[in-house]
């Protein structure tokens, strides 16, 4: 089982998403909203996730997943270089989020059982 | 807007204590962390007077509800004991089908075998009853498909002068 971290500003999603996959047995956190760009790492290096869910659109953040990500794959270090990414948005922006450095793509809306069935292959 | 919600473990296992109720609180965490209101949870053998009864109780009428909205989890399948829908239609006064359809498509996308799931939705008085599957999983994947509607519908239920904004706001 993994640890996540979800990035995903969406009250209800992060609810449902965090219960559906604490009972598949995964060990889930969420990003605090209103973080700064510079807290981001700091953050993630005090407890390292094994998967970041990270929604492309982050209306409670003053970055956006793509400056997450990309921040992450650029300053992350080797502490951070195995973490899988997989991103989320309404809108078919795959190739964005790939040329951002996530491993995955998701295109909401999902159902959990999509996000599940992706999550164990990465 | 408060909004009050019951939550009704229909399991024989379960009421008999020989298995542990773990949709009931999965329902539950959903609907603390969505900042509603738990007010009433129980646990009940799939006995169509049991569910009935307490459904009833739970809805009362216009005055006396405990509850805006009536979560069910279990009992919605084809097993011989699986009544929850019959005791729950039962007590209903007007059924809101669109929500059990919304559930069941939602469900296809996954799984076929949302086909054979039986659940339906309905009000009494103002109180919305929704069925939901038994597993955790799937409870808390079927409330996923209709929870952004549940706060109008409440709205309107109440006759809430804010109803009329959550229509422009689900157009």
């Amino acid at each position: 089982m993994a640890k996540i971290l979800l990035v995903e500003d969406d009250q209800t999603m992060r609810t449902i998403l965090k219960t559906l996959l604490e009972i598949e047995g995964h060990q889930v956190a969420t990003l605090p909203d209103r973080k700064k760009p510079d807290e981001i790492l700091p953050f993630i290096n005090g407890d390292v996730p094994d998967i970041m869910l990270v929604d492309v659109h982050l209306q409670n953040q003053s970055f956006n997943g793509y400056e997450l990500v990309k921040r992450l794959r650029a300053e992350g270090g080797p502490e951070l270089s195995h973490v899988r990414v997989v991103m989320s948005s309404g809108m078919d922006v795959k190739e964005l989020c790939i040329q951002s450095g996530a491993d995955a793509f998701l295109m909401k809306p999902y159902m959990p059982d999509e996000l599940i069935e992706l999550l164990s292959d990465q | 807007m408060n909004i009050r919600v019951a939550i009704l473990t229909i399991s024989d296992r379960s009421a008999r204590g020989e298995r542990a109720d773990e949709s009931g609180p999965a329902l539950v965490k959903v609907v603390q962390q969505q900042g509603w209101q738990v007010a009433e949870v129980k646990i009940v053998s799939d006995d169509f007077e049991a569910i009935a009864s307490v459904l009833r109780d739970w809805a009362g009428d216009n005055q006396t509800n405990t509850a805006d909205i009536i979560l069910t989890t279990g009992g919605t399948g084809f097993a011989p004991r699986d009544i929850t829908p019959e005791a729950t239609r039962s007590v209903i006064e007007r059924d809101a089908p669109g929500l059990a359809e919304a559930m069941r498509s939602a469900s296809l996308r996954v799984t076929p075998h949302a086909m054979l799931s039986r659940a339906c939705a309905g009000i009494r008085a103002r109180c919305l009853i929704i069925n939901l599957p038994g597993s955790p999983k799937g409870a808390v994947e079927n409330l996923w498909a209709v929870i952004d509607v549940l706060p109008h519908a409440v709205a309107l239920l109440k006759e809430s002068p804010t109803a009329e904004a959550g229509h422009q706001k689900l157009a």
